[in-house]
């Protein structure tokens, strides 16, 4: 049964997730085995995904077989030393099956299958830092948030005085950090590695951007804000900020934004921007910032850091990959891509022999945007049917979905999953529009199964 | 620019002793993942021996991680020049000190050989690949 393997699974990785990698997905993988598929055909593929190549002769030209992706034909022998395997999370208060993609700063990203719960729980959601993490502050109501520069009257509040204040709304709210999918560029772009974990959808409780602007008066000479928050940059640099982005005063004003305090009705966790941060849903989540400080309403576009270059950035006229970046050739990305995720099974779930049909299970959010639907494949693209879709509860959150794919035989099966937005904007195969920061990667999801 | 040194890397020969002992961890493949389980308790500091060994390999990892964990730098695959451009980004917004000439060479002999242009997908690991 699909069903009763899958919470094996599960239960496996709730169990030990590292020693579930090694068993389910057989991770330890010996570098001496590159060079075994050079030049090899089909029947070396198949020998080299364990079982018959279902559907092998609807893959697409030119796209890597999902099961050989790390391969390559003439790479150079891997480095001897390198570290093994992925490094798991240890980090109090969050799920040891989180990926860490660096330590200083705190990166780690959820894998697909942890992204399966309705609601991302706190304990699975992805951790951004780009600076060191601030000492969490003991007198949270007291924490001071200024409002400054193109307003009416300057506004300093404290954290209670906000809660008091204005009418706290709860909403549950897609983060996404502006790098995800970035692994999946060819060639490699620089920065953070993230497959498509750099995403999670949990509730938020907080105040109204609006509504606080409101309050302070916004001048009609108000362009874009400037966020500042009080993790120290990592140089230990006083004067400069880690992370200082910002938004059109257009998007600030949505009122969906919030300054929140709470995070799945819990107090935020010091790792998630303790004791308040903003949630601006939609855009790269480097404008969310964490331990909030400062909204500064600025005349022209902020020059915070990590703004301009090609940081948080997309090419304007398309970009040869791996090519040299003219700056003036550079936007800001603003509203995320499209995207979706099989959260269940697992890539790498084993099905008895026999297994006929998997139920799938899903998420797909679209930046700005909804999703109007997501279809599955498991032939590679040839065929496509629909997934059941949710709604949105309110603007911003993403929708779960579900399908049952049918089976023709035992064998080695990718499932392919595709998302397309309400503006008919669907997620293309590979990763394009290349550029060196490596944003808007949104290629389809494929997960392999493997049946008997 | 010095050459990329591809081809002067050593393949790695395990003595006889280690031979015997990696046949022996076949064996015993299932506790030692399971020792491997439990030694993720204590998590301890990177030091420059987790990454490809090279010349240059000490230097560069105390000069990056004097503000960053080196993990963020073995998770790139760049060119020579990429990995130049991504020096130059770390001095124009990230403070590091302006080093150039023979220093910022060695450390691009380091860089590039050790973390090479990787052209295949990276994002998406193959479960059911032969060991």
């Amino acid at each position: 049964m699909p069903g009763k393997k899958e919470r094996l699974i599960v239960e496996l990785y709730e169990d030990d997730p590292e020693r579930a990698d090694a068993v389910v997905f057989g991770r330890r993988t010996d570098p001496a085995r590159r060079g075994f598929l050079a030049g090899a055909g089909l029947a070396a593929m198949t020998a080299a995904v364990g079982g018959p190549l279902v559907f092998g002769s609807g893959m697409p030209a030119g796209l890597v077989p999902a099961a050989l992706a790390q391969d390559k034909k003439d790479a150079p022998p891997p480095a001897p030393d390198a570290p093994k395997g992925p490094q798991l999370l240890q980090f109090p208060g969050k799920d040891p099956g989180l990926v860490v993609l660096g330590d200083r700063p705190l990166v780690a990203e959820t894998p697909e299958r942890l992204l399966d719960d309705e609601t991302t729980t706190t304990a699975r959601f992805f951790i951004r830092n780009n600076g060191q993490m601030p000492e969490a502050t003991k007198e949270p109501d007291a924490w001071k948030i200024v409002v400054d520069g193109e307003v009416n009257s300057r506004l300093e509040l404290t954290l209670g005085e906000l809660k008091s204040r204005f009418t706290p709304v709860t909403r549950r709210l897609v983060l996404e950090c502006g790098g995800n999918g970035r692994s999946f560029f060819t060639p490699q772009a620089r920065g953070n590695q993230w497959t498509n974990g750099g995403a999670g959808c949990a509730e938020w409780t907080g105040v109204r951007v609006a509504d606080v602007l409101k309050a302070a008066g916004v001048k009609p000479s108000a362009v874009f804000s400037g966020h500042f928050g009080a993790d120290p940059n990592l140089s230990g640099d006083a004067s400069r900020q880690a992370l200082s982005r910002g938004v059109p005063i257009a998007k600030l004003m949505d009122e969906s934004n919030l300054i929140v305090w709470a995070m799945n009705g819990q107090p935020l966790l010091p790792v998630h921007g303790f004791p308040a941060r903003l949630l601006i849903p939609g855009w790269p989540g480097s404008v969310s910032e964490k331990w909030l400080t400062r909204i500064w309403i600025r005349d022209k576009v902020h020059d915070g850091q990590g703004m301009g270059g090609t940081s948080y950035r997309v090419a304007i006229r398309p970009m040869v990959p791996g090519g040299k970046a003219d700056p003036a050739n550079f936007r800001d990305l603003e509203s995320m891509p499209v995207r979706s995720i099989v959260t269940s099974p697992a890539n790498g779930a084993r099905l008895p022999a026999g297994a006929r049909e998997i139920a799938l299970r899903g998420a797909a959010w679209a930046g700005d945007h909804t999703v109007r639907a997501v279809d599955v494949s498991i032939d590679y693209g040839s065929s496509w049917q629909s997934a059941s879709l949710g709604q949105p509860r309110n603007p911003y959150d993403w929708q779960r979905w579900t399908a049952t794919v049918k089976l023709p035989s035992d064998g080695y099966y990718e499932v392919w999953a595709r998302a397309t937005d309400s503006r008919g904007v669907v997620q293309p195969h590979i990763a394009g529009n290349w550029n060196p920061q490596g944003y808007g990667a949104n290629p389809m999801h494929r997960i392999a199964v493997l049946v008997g | 620019m010095t050459p990329a040194r591809r081809g002067s890397r050593r393949s790695r020969r395990l003595p006889a002793g280690a031979q015997a002992l990696a046949a022996l961890a076949v064996l015993v493949a299932l506790p030692a993942i399971e020792a491997a389980g439990q030694k993720r308790e204590r998590p301890r500091e990177e030091q420059p021996e987790d990454y490809p060994a090279g010349p240059n390999r000490e230097d560069t990892f105390y000069f990056c991680t004097a503000c960053h964990g080196f993990k963020i730098v073995a998770q790139q695959g760049m060119s020579r020049d990429r990995w130049n451009e991504t020096l130059d980004v770390m001095v124009a917004r990230h403070k590091m000190p302006d080093v150039q000439g023979a220093e910022r060479e060695k450390m691009l002999d380091y860089l590039e050989r050790a973390f090479p242009e990787r052209r295949q997908p990276g994002g998406w690991k193959n479960p059911f690949a032969p060991d």
